[in-house]
């Protein structure tokens, strides 16, 4: 119960940064609060370069997502400092709305910790999609508008190799684990791929 | 690239593949039955028992089989099995483009706005389209993409039109309000254009939220008076009741052990989806465990959240405010939501 003990270790630094917190009129902890939220969702941009590129925010449009199972791992350790952070500040006297953004973000974040101890990270592929779907809706899924959106486009598909290779990897762990998707399912995976291939969809930006 | 395509599949087909677990249920791993709770957890944000959910599923298959039995009895049919039987291959409703059918989808979005004012104060600022979804991915369902927040890219309703001949129409209106307005168009504009919560609160959401209140607003439109065929009330009634078989077929597989034959032959005699669908829907509850509750569970909360506020609230309630109630949180976790209803309809009641 690895995850178990550092939750409490993490609780425990809280409960004496939350009675420090205390002593904060409500204005300031909100204050606290917003910019944590704030700075949180910016690392989160920047972690997930193509959820950026959804949102609207084309700061990261050159970069695909990293996937390695080192990063899922510094991801997770991320997570529990943010959480520590959160639980520091009192809620007490919060309005509602700010009381509730507060246990939104505390229960996502252990629902994450919780799932990445489960290492769902390790399947990432079946019949309803993975790297090889995913990729191939890039073309649909990024603006090209400017140069600099057919520039970064380019740059984000010669990463698309370093996507494969970080997958196969989460793939073998799981595989070492006994977290295997179903079988039969699988199989239609190579033949998934070989549709991409003929379809290319990756030259529709030319066309 | 495409050598990297080759290499991913060549490892999937000669080595990975074969390591493939041969059971069905996802409880057969490591850690099987708390794996499939947080599975439900994650994506219903509800700690419901599995045999709970079967068993709703069943209760809500015999209630919409009652009502699509009343439908069948207005259109002029002694039971639901003759009308059924009068809709198979019935021309009237086979598409003869594909124009058409995008056609339908525009026709109810055009005739719904109107109407929204009867049903919310809050309205979403951004315009919404009907698109084809291109053939080169027309393997695709029909679905929803978010516009940007400012309006500038509208929300988008993408439509399955390929291979028209093979499809039909008794579903289309139930669809749009879904995937348009007052379902996901509605609710994720508005919550992209939230003033004065964090940016994390603005964007995505659990899938028992979303998916709930899109299967919720597909019977609004009855409510303003739509669906006014009979054909497309009794296609209303067929998705909710598809949203119900999956509660069903879900714990089937991934508690109660059924072989994919038993799914296959559940889903056919509830005569929900096609055989088409049937086949690939159950494949994709094998691969996504509990991520097709989402939808019933999410709006039967919607449902009892309502009933509650009404029964509280008398005369002094207001399906306009209470629906912008259910919105203007953002996708909150059922529970919260619950909770955070409880609250109003205290407040509600302090106000008159």
């Amino acid at each position: 119960m690895r995850l178990l003990h550092a939750v409490v270790l993490s609780s425990g630094i809280a409960v004496s940064a939350a009675a420090f917190a205390q002593v904060a009129p409500v204005a300031e902890r909100i204050a606290a609060q917003n910019k944590l939220f704030e700075d949180e969702f910016q690392e989160s941009l920047r972690q997930s370069p193509q959820r950026a590129t959804a949102y609207g925010d084309y700061r990261y449009n050159d970069q695909l997502d990293d996937v390695s199972l080192a990063t899922s791992a510094r991801q997770n350790e991320h997570r529990k400092t943010y959480l520590a952070k959160l639980d520091a500040i009192s809620t007490a006297g919060f309005p509602e709305q700010d009381l509730l953004s507060h246990q939104l973000a505390v229960r996502s974040l252990k629902l994450a910790l919780e799932n990445y101890e489960l290492k769902d990270y390790e399947m990432p592929v079946d019949q309803m999609g993975g790297p090889h779907t995913s990729l191939a809706d890039l073309p649909n899924a990024v603006p090209l508008d400017s140069v600099k959106h057919y520039e970064d486009y380019i740059a984000r598909l010669h990463q698309v190799p370093r996507v494969f290779q970080q997958s196969i990897e989460a793939m073998k762990a799981g595989e070492s684990d006994h977290l295997m998707p179903v079988r039969f399912l699988l199989e239609k995976v190579p033949g998934q791929c070989e549709g991409v291939i003929r379809a290319n969809p990756f030259l529709r930006p030319t066309q | 690239m495409f050598p990297a395509y080759r290499q991913f599949a060549a490892y999937v087909r000669d080595e990975y593949a074969a390591h493939g677990r041969t059971q069905l249920s996802i409880t057969s791993l490591p850690d099987g039955k708390r794996r499939y709770q947080a599975a439900i957890y994650s994506r219903t944000t509800t700690n419901l028992p599995p045999a709970k959910i079967h068993q709703i599923g069943l209760d809500e298959i015999k209630r919409i089989e009652a009502e699509m039995t009343a439908v069948a009895k207005r259109a002029g049919y002694p039971d639901l099995a003759s009308f059924r039987a009068s809709l198979v291959g019935n021309q009237k409703y086979i598409p003869t483009s594909e124009e058409q059918i995008l056609d339908n989808f525009r026709k109810a979005i055009a005739q719904m706005e109107p109407k929204l004012p009867q049903l919310f104060t809050l309205l979403p600022k951004s315009p919404v389209t009907v698109e084809a979804i291109p053939a080169f991915q027309a393997a695709m369902a029909t679905h929803y993409q978010t516009g940007t927040p400012d309006g500038k890219r509208p929300g988008r309703v993408s439509v399955a039109v390929s291979d028209f001949q093979h499809r039909d129409t008794i579903k289309d209106e139930a669809v749009a309000y879904h995937e348009g307005i007052p379902g996901h168009h509605m609710q994720l504009s508005i919550q992209q254009q939230l003033t004065g919560l964090p940016s994390f609160r603005l964007h995505g959401g659990n899938s028992a939220y979303v998916e709930g209140w899109a299967l919720y607003a597909e019977q609004l439109g009855k409510e303003v008076g739509f669906y006014q065929d009979p054909v497309s009330d009794y296609g209303r009634l067929s998705s909710e009741l598809f949203r119900a078989v999956r509660l069903v077929v879900d714990t089937g597989i991934h508690d109660l052990g059924w072989s994919r034959d038993q799914v296959v032959e559940f889903m056919r005699n509830s005569h929900a989806v096609d055989e088409p669908t049937i086949q690939s829907e159950t494949d994709r509850y094998i691969a996504w465990p509990a991520q097709a509750l989402s939808y019933k569970l999410g709006q039967l909360k919607f449902v009892e959240l309502r009933e509650r506020a009404k029964k509280e609230l008398g005369p002094k309630f207001d399906i306009r405010t209470f629906h912008d109630e259910m919105l203007d949180g953002g996708a909150l976790p059922l529970d919260v939501l619950d909770a955070r209803t409880d609250r109003w309809i205290a407040a509600q009641k302090a106000a008159h």
